[in-house]
């Protein structure tokens, strides 16, 4: 199926709990560290807030409450998935909290399965496909909706001057 | 020469080459200061000659640590030396072929894709560089030569130097001019100046977009021949190649060669664009003034981008001079540069092929070269025209910004075209030309055409050398042309005559305000500009304010503090002396001056003015004050709501009670700029009726926006005239009001990190004052710890700190809490409640705080500090955060968030005080 064909490539795999994800290698900028977040206020609760990234300030998700998972306290483990998405002018930078990262994985075609219907229990805008491999369960994210649902300035652009 | 002598030069020549290293300037130095000498022997050998000067300009290269283009410039020297040395031994200089590592001769595009970077660079820096050639040769037409001369002389220099090292035609015509230029005064030769700068346009163009190259320039060989050897500057017509021409044409006076040049019958330009034009067939010739439509697909978009840019910057200009024109049609400084600012958009135009454009600019062009040569007066229904043929400029330039593929050029295009060539073509009753008198000069002032008196200008008794002194006379013209004014001669007639006007104050009595500008803006030209891309310039801007934490990082360091040793002491503090300055030229980097913003003012203030016919002078000042590009650019909008305001409102509308009021009958209003407290003011000044704080107050109430009994100061009601809704136009004037858009003004302002305020004195006038940081990137802040979390607060916005008494403090219900600060009681906010973090009470600290004019005390746990603050966005993502403008990395590497002090009242607001303040999400 030419879906699952598109689908096939490099992933980067990660925990949150027992469940496994995946993000396309694409979008990763970079890997870092648990660091201090500055928390900001007025903001949707999954921003746990900002960082510094290199001089530059960068909001944080945390991936456990976007998903409505149960919090957990911080472990060696936890790392900052850095992640850019691109649409139209739009370029946002973000890290993603993220439990622990596994590995990259090199995703075949024959891995990869079409995303079930999971009623409304689940937002399957967020999910591009499934995979199994070694008899897990891998979700692959769909990194941009996963932003596009966080967006929050319309105006931030203009303000980034 | 000596053969044996020059050999053993080329000799030693060539082994201090073999062991140059680029790094040591003096050794680059000592290479070159020979290889100028060889250049002086080797002038009568061309092959030798192109070779060397080649070298040169490889030479100053590598000074200039420019990219030289070639892998190892060091071993092409080596070469070229060695061809050199070969030929010089052999004894045929004269057949010297270039060696082909080097071979500038040869070089063509195509073979030296090594040089295809640089090539690229210098066709773009081309177009600015040619503009900038232009501008200095109408300076010399103008009157500035100071140092014109020189500077052009240079700048084809420069070019002929790097048109050499690229193997370019323009390496041959840049040589003739140079030459030209070293024997003859650029003021009898701007025609062919400008005929050249025109080919070379030309000629770029073709390298940067292929298409037809432009015929070989040999007219203008012709033309600079005859320069050189004297016969001055040719009519067009007479020069070989010409086509004929169809603009109206003074009778034989040598200084309508620039008009027609410029005008269709330019031979360099005319013919490449009128072939476009037949090959497109979509642009008519020039006689036809329909144009159905321009394509823009063929235009590089940045090429595009930068014309519409500079454009724009051009007609702002020129609506400046238009205004000064107007104001004082005896001043021929303005039509001069008005005409340069339309001829730059024309050539530019033509060069884009947006012919269009170039159609009207062209056709405003003829029009004020008439004015400037003195043909006809640039009044009334004329300078009207003028002033619609530069909003349509404007407008067909804004379309282009957002235009894709073809621009189909409004009906109205047409109908200005027709206009203008009718006000070129048809002799006015009142001013027609002056009659030639017999030594063939003209005035530059036609008699009898001014609304006011008829004044001119008459040449003096001193008219011995290139520039003939001015002097401007309240006698009219003709009775004074030709029996004490003589006749300038040679070559000094035409181009002087219109030079020398726009000096009037060389005689004494009319020293323009903008003279110095005018001078100032030739010695601009000359200067090396650099342009930089905005976002480079901004990550560096950003990089300095890092340096500059991590400098005090490191500086801070408890580690550090135990040092105890006077070198490393020392040497920090010579870090943080070169950090500061650093950050001194980054912050300087982005500044602009206000000029262009408050050129706009002025159109404004006209039109306005006309339209409510009030008289009314405006004047501003500090027009140099710098300001932070994003800054400037942001300005404009809150400036034209104070200024039509100012008109509209401020300046009483009958004279009659001005003159009760003893104040002169045409109305004030001043723009100005200004540095206060590390600060910059812009304040827009009227001597009009004032503001009656009496009648705000009364509306407000009326409005609801304050109870009855409300005590309020004077800012305070003043600051009424900014809430939303506040005014509406048929109330208005009643007030004496303002308040159209000024909560809009006001919000601009304090997106900016600024502020407004007004100051009104019944009878006597209103001023505005608004106040603003000079960089957007920088502030002084506040660090403040409240309770876990820490805050910057911009140091602007802090009144003071204080710990109150349990007596300064009061609650209302409960929950609003008052704090007493030097007698006024103000809302007490807690961040944490705010926020929704932490309940916050505990906080014994009080910050008060100013914002818009109110002030408020904030409850905080501790002061931290005080320092210089980065601020950054909270990241695309975030956007815009209530309460908070940004955030900053903290000495510590965190980031701590700042305040945004507007933004906390308005959260406040949104808080209903029925409930219990609503927990915001905060992210924790």
């Amino acid at each position: 199926m030419a879906v699952k064909q598109a689908l096939a490539g490099k992933y980067l795999s990660f925990t949150l709990g027992s469940e496994a994800y995946a993000l396309e290698i694409m979008k990763v900028r970079e890997i870092t560290a648990m660091m201090s977040v500055t928390r900001v206020p007025n903001v949707p609760g999954y921003f746990r807030g900002v960082i510094n990234l290199h001089g530059s300030i960068l909001p944080v998700i945390d991936l456990r409450r976007k998903f409505g998972l149960a919090e957990v306290p911080d472990t060696e483990q936890t790392c900052i998935v850095v992640v850019q998405h691109e649409r139209g002018q739009i370029h946002h930078v973000v890290g993603l909290v993220v439990d622990a990262v596994s590995e990259f994985v090199d995703l075949a075609e024959s891995e990869i399965e079409a995303t079930p219907n999971f009623g409304s229990l689940v937002d399957v805008r967020m999910i591009r496909a499934m995979a199994k491999r070694e008899g897990v369960v891998v979700t692959l994210l769909d990194v941009d909706n996963v932003l596009a649902d966080a967006e929050l300035g319309n105006d931030a652009r203009e303000e980034a001057a | 020469m000596n053969q044996d002598s020059f050999v053993r030069t080329l000799e030693a020549i060539s082994e201090q080459i073999l062991l140059l290293d680029p790094g040591d300037l003096p050794a680059v130095a000592a290479v070159h200061t020979a290889l100028q000498q060889i250049a002086a022997q080797v002038a009568e050998a061309p092959g030798a000659a192109e070779l060397v000067s080649a070298s040169l300009a490889l030479l100053d290269r590598i000074v200039l640590r420019e990219d030289t283009g070639v892998a190892d410039p060091v071993n092409t020297l080596g070469t070229a030396l060695a061809a050199l040395l070969e030929a010089a031994r052999a004894g045929n200089l004269d057949a010297l072929e270039m060696p082909a590592e080097f071979g500038p001769t040869e070089m063509s595009r195509a073979r030296f894709s090594g040089l295809d970077s640089i090539l690229e660079e210098f066709l773009r820096n081309q177009i600015t560089v040619l503009e900038d050639l232009e501008a200095l040769v109408l300076g010399v037409e103008r009157g500035d030569v100071d140092g014109a001369g020189p500077a052009l002389l240079r700048a084809f220099h420069t070019l002929k130097g790097e048109s050499a090292l690229l193997g370019l035609d323009s390496e041959r015509l840049c040589h003739r001019i140079e030459d030209m230029l070293e024997t003859t005064p650029a003021l009898s030769a701007t025609d062919t100046l400008l005929q050249a700068i025109d080919w070379l346009g030309q000629y770029f163009r073709h390298l940067r977009e292929g298409g037809v190259p432009p015929p070989p320039p040999d007219a203008l060989y012709a033309r600079i021949e005859a320069q050189v050897s004297g016969e001055g500057d040719l009519d067009p017509e007479e020069a070989p190649g010409a086509s004929p021409n169809a603009a109206p044409t003074a009778t034989g006076a040598r200084k309508a060669a620039l008009p027609i040049a410029s005008a269709s019958a330019d031979p360099s330009r005319s013919t490449p664009t009128a072939q476009a034009a037949v090959a497109k067939s979509a642009a008519p010739a020039p006689a036809v003034p329909i144009i159905a439509s321009v394509s823009l697909a063929d235009i590089e978009p940045q090429l595009l981008a930068d014309f519409v840019q500079e454009a724009t910057d051009h007609l702002e200009d020129a609506e400046q001079e238009l205004l000064r024109l107007e104001s004082d049609p005896d001043d021929s400084g303005p039509i001069h540069a008005l005409f340069r600012a339309v001829h730059t958009i024309k050539g530019v135009a033509g060069m884009l092929r947006l012919d269009h454009i170039q159609r009207l600019a062209h056709s405003g062009e003829t029009l004020m070269d008439r004015a400037r040569h003195g043909e006809i007066a640039l009044v009334g229904r004329r300078i009207e025209l003028v002033f619609s043929t530069l909003d349509l400029l404007k407008r067909l330039i804004a379309e282009l910004a957002d235009a894709r593929g073809d621009v189909r050029p409004p009906a109205e295009l047409g109908l200005l075209l027709e206009r203008l060539d009718r006000a070129v073509s048809e002799p006015d009753a009142v001013d027609s030309p002056e009659p030639m008198d017999a030594a063939g000069t003209r005035s530059s002032t036609p008699a009898g055409a001014r609304e006011t008196a008829p004044q001119g200008l008459h040449l003096a008794e001193s008219g011995t050398g290139a520039i003939p002194p001015i002097e401007a006379v309240t006698v009219p013209t003709s009775a004074n042309l030709g029996d004490d004014a003589p006749a300038p001669s040679g070559s000094a007639t035409g181009g002087s005559v219109a030079a020398a006007t726009g000096h009037p104050h060389t005689g004494g009595s009319g020293a323009g305000p903008t003279d110095a500008t005018r001078t100032t803006g030739v010695a601009a030209a000359i200067k090396d500009f650099i342009k930089v891309d905005a976002a480079r310039l901004d990550k560096m801007v950003d990089m300095i304010g890092e340096l500059v934490i991590a400098e005090s990082m490191v500086s801070g360091a408890s580690e550090m503090q135990s040092i105890s040793s006077p070198e490393l002491s020392r040497d920090l503090g010579l870090l943080n002396k070169i950090i500061r300055e650093l950050q001194e030229i980054g912050t300087s980097l982005r500044m602009i001056p206000v000029r262009g913003t408050f050129q706009k003012m002025a159109r404004i203030v006209r039109d306005i003015a006309k339209k409510t016919g009030k008289q009314i002078e405006f004047v501003t000042v500090g027009e140099e004050t710098e300001l932070d590009k994003s800054v400037v650019d942001k300005i404009g909008d809150p400036l034209v709501h104070m200024v039509r305001n100012a008109v509209d409102h401020g300046i009483e509308s009958d004279p009659a009670r001005r003159r009760a009021l003893g104040k002169p009958e045409t109305g004030h209003i001043t723009l100005r700029a200004y540095h206060r407290e590390g600060n910059i003011c812009i304040e827009v000044a009227d001597d009009g009726g004032g503001i009656d704080p009496e009648r705000i107050r009364a509306k407000a109430v009326s409005k609801g926006l304050i109870a009855a009994d409300a005590v309020l100061s004077e800012q305070e009601v003043f600051a009424l005239l900014f809430e939303p809704g506040f005014s509406t136009a048929e109330k208005v004037t009643d007030v004496s009001g303002r308040g159209v858009g000024m909560d809009v003004v006001r919000r601009n302002i304090e997106s900016l990190r600024g502020k407004v305020e007004i100051q009104s004195n019944l009878g006597r006038g209103t001023t505005f004052v608004i106040q603003l940081p000079l960089t957007l990137a920088i502030i002084d802040g506040m660090i403040v710890r409240v309770g876990e979390d820490r805050f910057i607060v911009p140091t602007a916005n802090v009144v003071n700190s204080f710990q109150p008494t349990a007596e300064q403090r009061a609650s209302v219900f409960g929950r609003g809490e008052i704090v007493v600060f030097h007698d006024q009681s103000l809302p007490l906010f807690h961040l944490g409640r705010l926020f929704g973090t932490a309940a916050g009470t505990e906080d014994g600290l009080v910050l008060v705080l100013e914002a818009d004019g109110r002030r408020l005390g904030m409850t905080v746990s501790e002061l931290l500090g005080h320092q210089q603050i980065v601020i950054k966005s909270l990241g695309s993502l975030l956007g815009k955060v209530p309460g908070i403008t940004g955030g900053a990395v903290l000495p510590d590497g965190k980031i701590g968030l700042i305040l945004d002090i507007t933004g906390l009242y308005k959260l406040a607001e949104a808080q209903s005080p029925h409930e219990e303040p609503k927990p915001l999400a905060l992210a924790a």
